[in-house]
């Protein structure tokens, strides 16, 4: 990591695109101003791990629900492919007994 | 096409169903290629599988389903790397988290995967501000994510 000091006004140009101003620095706060193309997303690193991390729960926390979450019923290895319309026709058997979740059951 | 699944068994999808995550989503980068399948019967709910890692799904919901007030407030960065010309060329699903019993559940607002239906390109955008967070609650657990997406199939 390139490791820099730099005074309240002082700037940084980062590529060719990208230019970062010193705003203000108060306390151990640094108000930083982000000069960047539109196509260029800046966001606040915590916030991009916090989503990374929430994803892999999710997708932890869907498999070991998977006894209790409904799964993709009526989607058997078949020839035909799979009801694009959400599984409304019941035409299918589930594929595992799984508890299913419908409106007059409650969670 | 035939998907190898580990929560499903294998299953046949439509090419229709695929979507492309250029640069996967946050945590799963090479996420890639992944198919939307409906969930046991309920609109609004879909397993975004991944075609590559069969391990790897998420369980998302259409979010104005459950949280009608919901606005996804997309940066323009975004919005120019999906490629969308018309806000009717997008859909967006947000990523759920189950309790282990399956019935506490929580929506990740923050950070919305957005959808360019044209394309069936896809990222997931982290939203700007604070008014979401990666943890909203929906009251009533899962079987009101279900709820909602019966009503949204009856309308």
């Amino acid at each position: 990591m390139l490791v820099l000091a730099r005074r309240k006004g002082e700037r940084l140009l980062i590529g060719e695109d990208v230019e970062v101003t010193v705003v203000s620095v108060r306390g151990d706060q640094v108000r930083l101003g982000i000069s960047a193309p539109r196509t260029v997303a800046v966001r606040r690193a915590e916030l991009v791990e916090q989503v990374a991390a929430e994803n892999r729960a999710a997708a932890r926390s869907t498999y070991s629900a998977r006894r209790r979450a409904p799964c993709a019923e009526g989607l058997k290895v078949s020839a035909r492919s799979a009801d694009k319309s959400g599984g409304r026709g019941k035409a299918e058997r589930p594929m595992r007994k799984e508890a299913r979740a419908t409106p007059e059951e409650s969670a | 096409m035939r998907v190898r699944t580990a929560r499903f068994g294998d299953i046949e999808v439509p090419e229709e169903a695929t979507l492309w995550f250029p640069v996967g989503i946050l945590g799963f980068p090479g996420l890639g290629r992944s198919c939307l399948l409906p969930h046991g019967g309920t609109a609004g709910l879909r397993w975004l599988q991944s075609l590559d890692d069969p391990t790897v799904a998420f369980l998302t919901v259409e979010p104005h389903l459950v949280f009608p007030d919901y606005e996804a407030d997309v940066c323009e960065a975004d919005v120019l790397a999906l490629g969308i010309r018309r806000p009717q060329d997008t859909a967006l699903l947000v990523v759920l988290t189950l309790s282990e019993d399956g019935s506490d559940v929580t929506a990740n607002l923050l950070a919305p995967i957005v959808i360019n239906t044209k394309t069936r390109e896809a990222r997931q955008v982290v939203l700007e501000g604070d008014r979401y967070q990666t943890r909203h609650p929906v009251g009533g657990g899962f079987g009101s994510v279900c709820d909602a997406g019966t009503r949204a199939k009856e309308r």
